[in-house]
């Protein structure tokens, strides 16, 4: 599998082990699924999965799913970039804040998402209240029980991705390129010839993510009646216990996850990207109208992709009582899990480099599907597939304790951590690595000093996604988790199905006070960094 | 080792010791500490306590995974089946029925007679001691009182097909569930083709399918809808938080149709690594002072022995018409009313 390019860069040890972590965790345990429903017979199996050929209703399914994963996907996409475009020319303390607040709706619960728009378009929720408040009772307000309700919901669910990948690609932009193509052509013209070609990779890295997350997902398609492949392949799971219908009907899923990722490498191209040589972060915009229609459309953006969400969290507490109290009940959920997340979001963080540096160096389709198709693994399957793999008398123990949940995390999110470090290193060349090489620096010295300071904006945003979405697990976590050994999202989850709003509400706060703690950290690592790299103001 | 070298390395052991320190050593206990694993569906608020109990009782650890009926996951049930060749847990102790018989069809479950079932009516149990029943709730309506009086609040699940009722319903998805399990038993009673006659009239009058029974209860609650399908246990908690809900239990005239009876099942796992311990458990689980602690609970569950006192709101099983149904034709009925109504309402 790894491609002679790569390895001559990195040790082979290295390489392989990268590849051995996404075998192991993601594609043994779908390969334990898929041998036990064979075992029922192939063709019951095959016949499930070419029905989407021969069933009107379930080819209608799947080409609905798809359409509302394009639909979210252009949603967050057309969103996202100028989004990012408008952060980048912010001051840096700015900047600094938006990015963290924009990412902030990323680490609540998808189904508290979900819900927490629901409740806020319901007829008795807080916007009719407010609208009622204000002299617009009757206001008409959006019904969400519809595939568009859905792809507005995903895109805005999965739109911190496109502002994080649309972010780090802009980094790649040396401003001095852009104000020599000013000097020559129109602002749009650069940006559509200059600016965007060069952030390429991270934008449609990030649409491939967001594309394949929509397709998967079962959660926001189920809560608000919208009738989707995924929901289909889960009635068949849970409704009838008919798992070798299951399995087949993800085989569909999983061809159109691969088609994805090849029309994505179709947009990138191969051609070899042009890097700034001096990252100097661009100029915020001078004090003028374009400054205040810049922070007027921050603001409204963050209303709507922030505020909201939030306030129809925040709706469902009645006072920090209850989140006092929330917390007494469940803080050993809340520490497990945290750390748990920790431990994997350092570990996808790593092998995200190494991962990354295979896929970047050989520009090898088989690699970059290997770290990429996991994106298309169900939970339940995931779930299923460790228990088949790992209840075994010789290897006992493994599924006794929490450190399981490293394995459901792993198994879930090499994507996360590799395409962004992917993309990174993409922009760095491969000519600096082989100069490092040249002076006699070990592929540790190259990683620690070369690649990871050029690239520590792709390592740092999986690190975050990884850390986040570990947090949000819950469809493989509640079929492995030891007894007593709950993690927070299951227990969200449960006390949300029991109809316990005011504890899920406080839970949730809870949660995002959780996550703001590294996205402070790595957010005032990049106010550092662009501090440092500023020119210094003149002296009086 | 230079001073920044040192403190690199203290960083890092800092950070791996916080987070192992932070996932906490949750693995299984000391060795020779007598412990018995349990998989439940019923609400963690209670049956967490009831374990707690059976610990300080017995001096034997309950080890529990907890998980919502809903099965917006796949849940226990799941877990039960992928582990039937080395199962990790010695009870299941499920809200319904449904869901034991299929695990009993499956071979996951072993046989077991409690002693402290004795009481318990033979219509509730298991003829081969597959599972025992205890502690049930009812299939009800619930009406929100502010839209309907009393006279104006169905009587019949049957009405509710009629056109007064056009859009004004509110039921829980049917293919998990309670939900699933009152179709299944619908099926059962009326036959297939007058429960799917049934099912494309409710389909044809708009009715709302919503996330849950809690859900349905609270839009009920919410005045989003006058009426909606749920079960005991939700209307009793709506009640204790003073919503304007009021609870209908269908078709108790003479001669009528009755409700759906849902006990709680307890069984015992076929080749769990805790045997003795296990059965101890469900003795505990089928005494009547854990059935008199549940009926108490907010959840109002309702007693299956005449000797079990309930509070005054929860009623007595001898006072309900109950529907009729034999628990094996509506396990037989799970999979095609399921398919069928995946169809009329995932279209």
């Amino acid at each position: 599998m790894p491609h002679p390019r790569a390895v001559g860069l990195l040790p082979r040890r290295v390489v392989w082990s990268a590849v051995a972590v996404v075998l192991v965790a993601s594609y043994l345990p779908l390969a334990a699924v898929l041998a036990s429903a064979m075992e029922g017979g192939v063709t019951t199996v095959l016949q499930h999965a070419l029905s989407v050929l021969t069933d009107a209703r379930r080819r209608g399914l799947l080409t609905r799913s798809a359409l509302i994963a394009a639909g979210a996907t252009l949603s967050a996409v057309g969103v996202g970039v100028p989004v990012a475009l408008l952060v980048r020319h912010a001051a840096p303390r700015a900047r600094f804040l938006l990015g963290s607040t924009l990412i902030l709706p990323l680490v609540v619960p998808t189904y508290v998402f979900a819900l927490g728009w629901q409740r806020l378009v319901d007829p008795t929720g807080p916007l009719a209240r407010f609208a009622g408040a204000f002299g617009a009772a009757g206001l008409p307000l959006p019904d969400l029980a519809t595939a568009a309700g859905v792809v507005a919901v995903l895109a805005l669910r999965y739109l911190p991705l496109v502002v994080l990948g649309a972010s780090t690609g802009f980094t790649r932009v040396d401003p001095a390129l852009e104000d020599a193509a000013r000097l020559v052509h129109p602002p749009p013209w650069v940006l559509a010839r200059v600016v965007l070609p060069l952030a390429r990779p991270e934008i449609v890295a990030s649409g491939l993510v967001v594309f394949n997350l929509a397709l998967v997902n079962y959660t926001v398609p189920s809560l608000l009646r919208v009738p989707t492949f995924p929901v289909e392949i889960f009635a068949a799971f849970s409704g009838l216990l008919d798992v070798q219908a299951a399995v087949g009907l993800s085989l569909p899923l999983l061809a159109v996850g691969t088609l994805s990722v090849v029309a994505a490498r179709l947009v990138v191209g191969k051609r070899p990207l042009a890097v700034a040589a001096r990252r100097t972060p661009p100029e915020p915009l001078p004090a003028g109208s374009r400054l205040v229609a810049t922070r007027t459309a921050l603001f409204v953006l963050l209303a709507i992709t922030v505020a909201a969400p939030l306030a129809g969290i925040a709706d469902m507490v009645s006072g920090p009582q209850s989140v006092v109290e929330a917390y007494r009940l469940a803080a050993p959920q809340v520490w497990r899990t945290v750390g748990w997340a920790m431990v994997a979001a350092t570990l996808l963080a790593a092998h995200g480099l190494a991962a990354g540096h295979l896929v970047a160096r050989s520009r090898s389709l088989a690699a970059e599907l290997l770290f990429l198709l996991p994106l298309a693994l169900s939970p339940t399957v995931l779930g299923i597939g460790l228990i088949r793999l790992w209840n075994r008398p010789y290897l006992e123990g493994v599924l006794e304790t929490t450190a399981v949940l490293l394995l459901v995390y792993v198994g879930q999110l090499v994507p996360f951590t590799a395409v962004p470090a992917t993309a990174s290193l993409a922009g760095v060349p491969r000519a600096l690595e082989e100069a490092g090489m040249l002076s006699g620096m070990g592929w540790l010295q190259r990683m620690r000093l070369l690649l990871l300071p050029l690239a520590w904006r792709g390592v740092a945003v999986g690190w975050l996604l990884a850390f986040a979405l570990s947090l949000d697990e819950v469809g493989a976590s509640i079929l492995v988790q030891p007894p007593d050994g709950e993690t927070l999202a299951v227990r969200i989850y449960n006390l949300s199905h029991y109809g316990a709003a005011e504890s899920v509400g406080a839970l949730c706060l809870i949660v995002l006070a959780i996550v703001a703690v590294p996205l402070l950290v790595v957010g005032l690592v990049t106010l550092r960094r662009s501090s440092a790299l500023l020119p210094s103001a003149p002296s009086p | 080792m230079s001073p920044f070298q040192r403190a690199r390395t203290f960083a890092l052991s800092l950070t791996l010791s916080a987070a192992f320190t932070l996932t906490g050593a949750c693995g299984p206990s000391s060795e020779g500490a007598r412990e018995v694993v349990i998989y439940t569906s019923l609400d963690q608020t209670f049956s967490e306590e009831i374990l707690r109990l059976f610990e300080q009782e017995t001096g034997i650890e309950a080890r529990a995974v907890y998980d919502t009926e809903a099965a917006k996951t796949t849940g226990l049930v799941n877990r039960l089946l992928a582990e039937k060749d080395r199962p990790r847990a010695d009870v299941f102790w499920s809200s319904e029925v449904a869901r034991t018989l299929q695990l009993q069809r499956r071979g996951v479950l072993a046989p077991y007679r409690s002693p402290a079932a004795a009481a318990i009516p033979e219509s509730f149990k298991d003829p081969e001691g597959y599972w025992t029943g205890f502690a049930a709730r009812a299939r009800v309506l619930v009406a929100n009182t502010d839209a309907l009086g009393e006279a104006e609040r169905p009587r019949s699940i049957f009405e509710l097909t009629q056109p007064r009722w056009q859009g004004s319903v509110a039921l829980a998805n049917p293919l998990f569930g309670t939900t699933a399990t009152h179709a299944a038993a619908l099926f059962a009673v009326l036959g297939p083709e007058r429960a799917k006659e049934y099912f494309e009239q409710l389909h044809g009058n708009g009715v709302a399918i919503v996330a849950g029974n809690a859900t349905a209860k609270d839009r009920v609650a919410a005045g989003e809808f006058p009426v909606g399908f749920t079960d005991t246990d939700d209307v009793f908690v709506a009640l204790a938080n003073d919503q304007p809900v009021a609870m209908i239990f269908p078709d108790q005239e003479d001669g009528g149709f009755g409700t759906l009876l849902i006990p709680n099942t307890v069984a015992l796992v076929a080749g769990g690594p805790h045997p003795d311990e296990g059965k101890r458990l469900i003795d505990f689980i089928l005494r009547e002072d854990v059935e008199r602690r549940l009926a108490f609970a907010t959840g109002g569950q309702i007693p299956l022995r005449d000797s079990v006192e309930g509070p005054p709101s929860v009623p007595r099983l001898k006072d309900l018409r109950v529907m009729e149904v034999d628990y094996e034709a509506m396990a037989d009925q799970l999979e095609p009313s399921a398919t069928f109504l995946r169809e009329l309402f995932l279209e």
